[in-house]
């Protein structure tokens, strides 16, 4: 076995690969909830705990390949119409799924799963099991009970046999360790089917075709005892065959009898084989179909060494191989610099030359580890899914706790920030739901007696606006009881009782971020167990950013973090304006038009054009930033107009020239240029120009300012 | 020696056969889905395939039909697990050499492969 035990970077695959198949469960179970008869859904899990179980089972981790083991004969029985998806098999697939997911982080610790307890788990998954197959005439999945349940194809009677006289016979033998013998059962039959008709096998044929057949010696009696020679010769071809030997067409072959079966092993002895047992090398031993899809006695692959320090789990990231390429070869740009300034320090040159060529060299250094900077900063973006992915199973596990059911809604998945900030905002974010959940719906009588819908609505979005990640967390709950929250921060001295008055009901709202508020009656333990919305605050502000709440008494509550966009990658669309690179939000365009003169019409002042039945405002962008910037339209050529949305209205700003899509990393323009309406920033160009960013919602609040 | 289509939806399974198979003088080349596999024979006609079951787009079983209807003399190994056992033998009807169960053995990868070399 020597060289083939796992390297690190084989760990490291099969572990990303795991967390990928334990996610992927986790989402369709989650998913299967709100469409249980779903079978692709219902494939899609079953197959991710089929290739967790095979990968676990190669790496050498028993403990986790026994228990995907069990959850994949489970969903078996889902697939094959055999159970029904219900709520309390779903509890008990994702207890699974958490034992799965704690596995890892103890196998990335200690490097064996030997410690992961999965009993409990598999007792539960099992227990289920048994409990939905225990119903008269259902065959359990995969085990051998299978077989009394499928039918013997047409197997001959012993009438048959007799007829057929004078019949031969075939005694085969398979080896103890062989995995599957009812599958090397199964092609010896086919071989001998080739050359004559099979009279009677034992065991039965039925039961080798359904696959659940433990024998390891196989008995046929055949029709006709011509070909013998090539039968034999032929199944000692198939693999795992260790023997056949032919009855003699004498008395030994009687009509199949009692006398047979004891006479057949002592005719044929078994050959010395060693036992699995006496191996030098431990081999898989499962003989037997693990009954009710448990145990299974598996060798396990010694590893080479412990885990790569550091752990793997969580501490890795998959980086887009292009991004790897564009950074090596910033490091080779690195390294002809480096040369080329070890040069200057021996080359015969004027101080003039010499000054000339360190700017140069200077220069081209600070493009290029800019580029460096700019390139890593993307490499650490991800998008915030990686946190998002999480909550729908939190919503689910609080919804059934708290017993309210909840509608959860996320949007925008897909917005890209920072990886730091990612890790700082998890916290607050599991917070806020938390509190949405707990204290923001009410409990389903209540909302009935009100009139709401008894579902609750917990919405979780995400957004790119202005130069920052908008994160919000809303509810349709009972909102938040200002009179209660002002009594309390008087009580706790946050304030004074004539300030309390003089508040606004937005700034009593706020009062709620204070330290020592809480405005839940009694502490539950769902949410409000010592960190408050004080805490909350603090972590956002500790990466910048910063957060409001709207409240409405019935209606619910909303709370918006705003994070900054300093690190933030950009989707944009590169126009040109009087020779000028734009970068438009992709997320703000809704689309690009071409229009003429004759397509422009004028109401209060404005130029407004039709798109799709809405009359849209003109903006030359000469019109905010000076003449200079007139973008010139002639009766023929028409001109180009990107309509944006932002906020309430759309509105259609003319360009030059359109030059595509591209993907640019956001600077902020600093206190010397100052506050710019309608442009929230810069990025700079492969080339080394400088591309302005437009800011939708600064453009339209100019517009509005204008008319 | 003989050129190995591996086929299997697990990066970490394909980089284990990999290792194993060339270690032993073979060439591999990869296929993630029954529909790549499909591609990837028409395209390299391997010596021989090994085909996981369990697989989305196109299962093994399904990609083993396909090849073996336009290349009726393809050689299939399937790569089964415990439990897959009728699965295998709907392979072995639909004309698979031969099949191996997970976890693998190095030399019974190795050994099923030789068989069907020759």
């Amino acid at each position: 076995m020597a060289g083939f035990e796992l390297t690190p970077e084989e760990i490291k695959l099969f572990f990303e690969e795991a967390v990928e198949q334990i996610q992927l469960m986790e989402e369709s179970l989650i998913a299967l909830e709100e469409e249980p008869d779903s079978s692709e859904l219902i494939q899609s899990i079953f197959r991710a705990a089929h290739t967790l179980k095979g990968g676990a089972a190669t790496a050498g981790f028993d403990n986790i390949a026994r228990l995907t083991h069990v959850m994949e004969s489970l969903l078996d029985l889902v697939r094959q119409g055999e159970a029904e998806m219900s709520t309390e098999l779903a509890d008990r697939l994702f207890e699974g799924v958490d034992v799965l997911r704690a596995g890892l982080v103890v196998i990335d610790q200690k490097g064996t799963d030997a410690e992961v307890d999965v009993t409990q788990a598999i007792n539960s998954l099992t227990e289920l099991m048994e409990m939905l197959t225990a119903g008269p005439g259902t065959a359990s999945a995969g085990a051998s009970a299978a077989a009394e349940a499928t039918k013997a194809p047409e197997a001959p009677s012993a009438d048959g046999a007799a007829e057929a006289s004078p019949a031969m016979g075939l005694v085969i033998k398979i080896a103890p360790d062989a995995p599957m013998p009812a599958v090397r059962a199964y092609q010896a039959l086919l071989v001998i089917e080739d050359h004559t008709p099979i009279v009677q096998t034992e065991p039965e044929r039925g039961e080798i075709e359904s696959g659940a057949s433990d024998a390891r010696e196989l008995t046929v009696y055949v029709a006709s005892g011509a070909a013998m020679e090539t039968i034999v010769n032929q199944i000692k071809e198939i693999p795992e065959i260790i023997a056949v030997e032919p009855l003699g067409a004498d008395a030994d072959v009687a009509p199949p009898s009692e006398a047979e079966d004891k006479q057949a092993p002592a005719d044929a002895p078994t050959p010395p084989k060693p036992k699995p047992a006496e191996q030098e090398t431990p081999r898989s031993t499962n003989a037997q179909a693990p009954a009710g899809g448990a145990a299974a006695e598996q060798r396990r692959v010694p590893l080479s060494g412990p885990l790569p320090s550091g752990g793997s789990l969580g501490q890795t990231i998959r980086v887009d191989v292009r991004l790897l390429d564009t950074l090596m070869n910033l490091v080779g740009e690195l390294v002809i610099d480096r040369t080329r300034l070890a040069q200057l320090g021996v080359a015969n040159m004027s101080q003039l030359e010499l000054q000339e060529e360190l700017i140069q060299v200077s220069n081209r250094l600070s493009r290029v580890t800019g580029d460096l900077q700019d390139t890593i900063m993307q490499a650490r973006m991800m998008p915030i899914d990686m946190l998002f992915k999480k909550f729908p199973r939190m919503i689910r596990d609080l919804s059934r706790q708290l017993n309210k059911p909840i509608r959860f809604e996320m949007s925008g998945e897909e917005t890209e920030l920072d990886r730091s900030v990612i890790e700082q905002i998890g916290d607050p974010l599991i917070h806020l739901l938390r509190n949405a959940v707990d204290h923001g719906i009410e409990p389903v009588e209540e909302r009935r007696r009100l009139g709401k819908s008894e579902e609750g609505v917990v919405s979780l979005s995400a957004y790119h606006q202005e130069n920052h990640i908008y994160i919000e967390v809303a509810d349709d709950g009972r909102g938040i009881d200002i009179e209660k929250l002002k009594r309390k921060a008087i009580e706790r001295g946050v304030i004074q009782e004539d300030e309390a008055e003089r508040l606004s009901d937005m700034e009593a709202a706020e009062l709620i971020f204070a330290p020592g508020i809480s405005t839940a009656a009694d502490v539950s333990t769902v949410s409000g167990r010592g960190v408050g919305m004080d805490v909350v605050k603090r972590n956002v502000e500790r990466v910048n950013g910063s957060i409001t709440l709207e409240t409405a008494k019935g209606r619910g509550t909303r709370i918006t973090i705003k994070l900054p966009l300093t690190l933030a990658i950009l989707q944009a669309l590169m126009v040109e304006i009087v020779g000028h690179v734009f970068a438009v939000p992709l997320s703000n365009v809704t689309e690009v038009i071409h229009i003429y003169p004759s397509d422009v019409h004028r109401a209060r002042g404005w130029e407004m054009v039709q798109v799709r039945g809405e009359m849209v405002p003109l903006l030359n962008p000469a019109a905010i930033w000076g003449d200079a910037w007139r973008v010139k339209s002639t009766d023929n050529a028409g001109v180009s107009v990107v309509v944006l949305n932002s906020g309430s209205s759309p509105i259609g700003v003319k360009v030059d020239r359109l030059l595509g899509e591209q993907e640019i990393v956001i600077k902020t323009m600093g206190p010397i240029i100052g506050n710019v309406p309608g442009i929230s920033g810069a990025s700079i160009l492969g080339d080394g120009r400088v591309a302005l960013i437009v800011d939708p919602a600064g453009l339209s609040k100019a517009v509005r300012a204008i008319a | 020696m003989a050129l190995v289509l591996v086929v299997d939806d697990a990066a970490f399974m394909r980089m284990r056969l990999r290792k194993v198979l060339e270690a032993d003088g073979h060439e591999v080349i990869e296929a993630s889905n029954g529909h790549e596999a499909v591609a990837a024979y028409d395209e390299h006609k391997p010596d021989i395939t090994l085909m996981d079951i369990t697989m989305p787009e196109m299962d093994g079983l399904e990609a083993l039909r396909v090849i073996r209807s336009k290349h009726p003399d393809a050689k299939i190994i399937m790569c089964s697990a415990l439990g897959q056992e009728s699965t295998v033998i709907e392979a072995i009807k639909s004309g698979a050499k031969d099949f191996i169960v997970k976890p693998f053995q190095p030399e019974v990868v190795t050994g099923a492969v030789k068989k069907q070399v020759g």
